[in-house]
């Protein structure tokens, strides 16, 4: 390990980084030094890899600021980059750092996916951000006509090999612009939510991004011998991607190896071959990818393949199922992947990435807690056996008294996190839930509203003042989270914030809502999307209840139910797990006639969501219903309110 | 290219496609030209994006995205894979010796 030494703007790691790793081999030359191997590799879908050195990196950076700076791109000013997983991402990304404007990645097209919708989602997301211009792949910029029109960025949207010319003869010579850049300014807008409804630009400065990037590499000197190698297959318009690989590749520096999104959902086994064969320490994914890897990588695919390099598989940025963890342990076990690798994670992008992390150097841990003290008081109990490695169980768990939860570990260095009772209700609009600034902790064992405080924490949400003051409080992040802390682990329970969180990816429902409240027989938006995860499931569970314009027979309930999830699916990619269908009147609303999510959710769970008899378009009904714990605690609440029980 | 073989060729494709449905997204039916991917297939975008990987794969094409925006059905699909592969005729691109993600490559280069 090298004495780290401050950096304190993402310029001056890429800097640091160019001259503390082996420049590029030319021809002939010996390796200068005993300067580290370290940069990004690229992998291609035929398992051939290209390699750019940091010196590189930074060269090809400083070609592009020089065209952007001919441009009339000015400090401060937002660049939206749309590029698939390859090195003229990373091009766009410091070259615009380089000459001091702020990077908004933006994600690629859906391939076969419904254009429509992508350019209206998109657009939304280049004006929420303010984008001066957007750089794009050649190939994804023809098709980006529309969003541009629709955004109007004012500089247009460019490739970089136009962007480099118009540096102009003998600017793209590497030299950087000279531009003033500091800690506080920002680096980074990434979006919390990627729609139109509600796009929130989260907006991150240099000083948070390396707090973030640091916090992660003080992780491993006690775990690894050497510095860590990375493998990611993560989209660099995601946190977990780009600030959670990339910037502590960058910050060492070290070696990171990619690949596309695409090749990995297409072929899962990719991933674990590509670990393998470049001996990777440390790879994370979120809990759908481990599960994909279980369903769909076959054993001939990984002939010749060693896990036992992967001595960190991070899991986070969606809800961690204990019954994805365990088989992805046992069935990746016989090739070598170490017991203790599997480590939840929690964290979210208003704090940069990651809040908590578990212990690197043993299994997993889950907790077992009385199900009836869970749901109805919010009382984590734990139930014998507390604490153990988990056995995973999945299946059978619906009868049993307890219910299993996977701890997300402690904080982070220089990291705080506190549960406060979560009163007040985003969905009245009315009541803000106290922060730690203003009410006391709750102790441990007890269900609330999770808040975190550290030094990654956003700047706020670029342009919206009102929603920054509402979720950023004396210090402290609303993160919208259920959970309690039990010997000082927290353990997540739900969330009181609207929003869909599938695939590691965060979706507002509202786009859901309104494709099936606009399908013939529904009532025009009378629809509610949720999303949880059941007990003993691998992953969330979509469903969207659905009011029918007027009292239905069964018959006609069952076409409007598939019809909203053809809706659903058409207008968002989204697969819905199920569509209740309601009578007219049936979802719950505030006083001023705006649906309640989680109370429909809450009620739905009790089974209090009149009248009862949902109709089951897809599959699955009744079995799963028994959890979304915080959910149904609230329900309960009502319920006995309702019948006197409680005042 | 006659008529004929264009209708070999367009059946060899939908073929293809079918083998991949088959293979990768566990779709046993058969599957017929105006099939709509979304509405009648019901894939959703993580199905949607194997398909279009794994049709590229199998017949070795790269699929632009100005192609898939005109993709709606499995014949638009065949259409955009067909249209592809008669570009690269001229270059003489064989289809033998197995997909190429098999292919093994050097480790760290």
């Amino acid at each position: 390990m090298t004495a780290t030494t401050p950096t304190d703007t993402l310029l001056a790691a890429l800097d640091r980084a160019a001259t503390q790793s082996a420049a590029p081999l030319s021809a002939g030359a010996p390796p200068a030094g005993d300067l580290p191997r370290a940069g990004l590799r690229f992998v291609e879908r035929d398992e051939s890899a290209s390699f750019l050195a940091w010196p590189e990196i930074r060269r090809r950076a400083h070609a592009v600021a020089a065209g952007l700076a001919a441009l009339g791109v000015a400090p401060g000013q937002r660049v939206g980059l749309v590029f698939p997983t390859g090195p003229e991402f990373f091009d766009a990304f410091f070259g615009t750092l380089a000459v001091g404007a702020v990077p908004v990645p933006l994600y690629p097209p859906v391939r076969l996916g419904r254009l429509g919708e992508y350019h209206r989602r998109t657009a939304g997301m280049i004006a929420a951000a303010g984008a001066r211009l957007v750089l794009a792949d050649a190939r994804v910029r023809r098709l980006l006509g529309e969003t541009v029109v629709r955004a109007r960025p004012p500089l247009g949207c460019r490739t970089l090999a136009g962007v480099v010319e118009d540096g102009g003869p003998g600017r793209g010579d590497g030299a950087a612009p000279a531009v003033e850049v500091r800690p506080d300014d920002l680096a980074l807008v990434q979006f919390s939510s990627g729609t139109t409804v509600d796009p929130k630009p989260v907006a991150l400065t240099h000083r948070a991004l390396l707090a973030q990037a640091e916090a992660l590499n003080s992780l491993w000197p006690g775990l690894l011998a050497d510095r860590p190698t990375g493998v990611s297959w993560l989209p660099l318009y995601h946190d977990m991607g780009l600030i959670g690989c990339v910037l502590p590749a960058l910050l060492l520096p070290s070696e990171l190896t990619l690949l596309g999104p695409e090749l990995f959902v297409a072929r899962p086994a990719l991933w674990l071959r590509t670990i393998s064969r470049y001996r990777a320490t440390v790879s994370p994914a979120p809990n759908f990818a481990y599960s994909l890897a279980v369903h769909r990588v076959r054993d001939e695919e990984l002939d010749g393949v060693d896990l036992s390099c992967w001595r960190v598989a991070l899991n986070g940025a969606e809800a961690v199922a204990p019954a994805v963890l365990a088989a992805f342990r046992d069935r990746f076990a016989r090739w070598g992947l170490p017991r203790e690798a599997l480590t939840p994670v929690y964290g979210l992008s208003e704090a940069a990435l990651a809040v908590t992390f578990s212990a690197l150097d043993r299994p997993f841990t889950t907790g077992r807690f009385d199900r009836e003290a869970l749901a109805a008081d919010g009382e984590a109990r734990p139930v014998a056996d507390d604490g153990r490695d988990a056995g995973g169980e999945p299946g059978g768990v619906a009868e049993a008294p307890a219910v299993e939860l996977v701890s997300v570990g402690r904080p982070l260095p220089g990291f705080d996190v506190a549960v406060l009772p979560d009163t007040g209700d985003r969905e009245d609009d009315a009541s803000l839930p106290p922060s730690p600034a203003e009410g006391s902790p709750l102790p441990e064992g007890q269900v609330g509203r999770v808040w975190v405080r550290g030094p990654s924490l956003m700047a706020g949400y670029l342009g919206l003042p009102e929603q920054t003051a509402r979720t950023l409080r004396g210090g402290w992040l609303d993160t919208g989270d259920l959970g309690f802390c039990w010997r000082g682990e927290l353990y997540l329970t739900g969330r009181a914030k609207d929003v869909l969180i599938l695939r590691g990816r965060n979706h507002a429902p509202q786009d859901l809502e309104r494709a099936a409240g606009e399908v013939a027989g529904a009532r025009r938006g009378c629809a509610v999307a949720v999303s949880w995860l059941p007990e003993g499931a691998e992953g969330e569970r979509l469903v969207l209840f659905v009011e029918s314009a007027a009292p239905a027979p069964p018959s006609e309930r069952r076409r409007l139910a598939a019809e909203c999830a053809r809706a659903a699916r058409g207008a968002t990619g989204l697969a819905v797990d199920e569509v209740v269908v309601l009578a007219p009147g049936t979802l719950p609303r505030t006083s001023s006639g705006k649906l309640r999510r989680r109370e429909t959710l809450a009620r739905h769970l009790a089974g209090t969501l009149l009248p009862p008899e949902p109709v089951n378009a897809l599959r699955l009904a009744g079995a799963l219903t028994r959890s979304g714990l915080a959910f149904a605690r609230h329900a309960v609440r009502t319920r006995r309110r309702a019948t006197g029980e409680e005042p | 290219m006659d008529h004929l073989a264009q209708a070999v060729e367009r059946d060899e494709i939908l073929a293809g496609i079918e083998a991949v449905a088959r293979e990768h997204l566990g779709r046993v039916e058969p599957l017929t030209p105006e099939l709509r991917l979304v509405e009648d297939l019901e894939l959703d975008s993580i199905q949607l994006l194997t398909l279009a990987v794994e049709v590229e794969n199998r017949f070795r094409v790269c699929l632009e995205p100005e192609d898939e925006a005109g993709i709606a059905t499995v014949g638009d699909l065949a259409a955009a894979v067909a249209a592809r592969l008669a570009e690269d005729q001229p270059a003489g691109a064989g289809s033998t010796g197995g997909p190429p993600w098999r292919r093994e490559t050097a480790g760290p280069s």
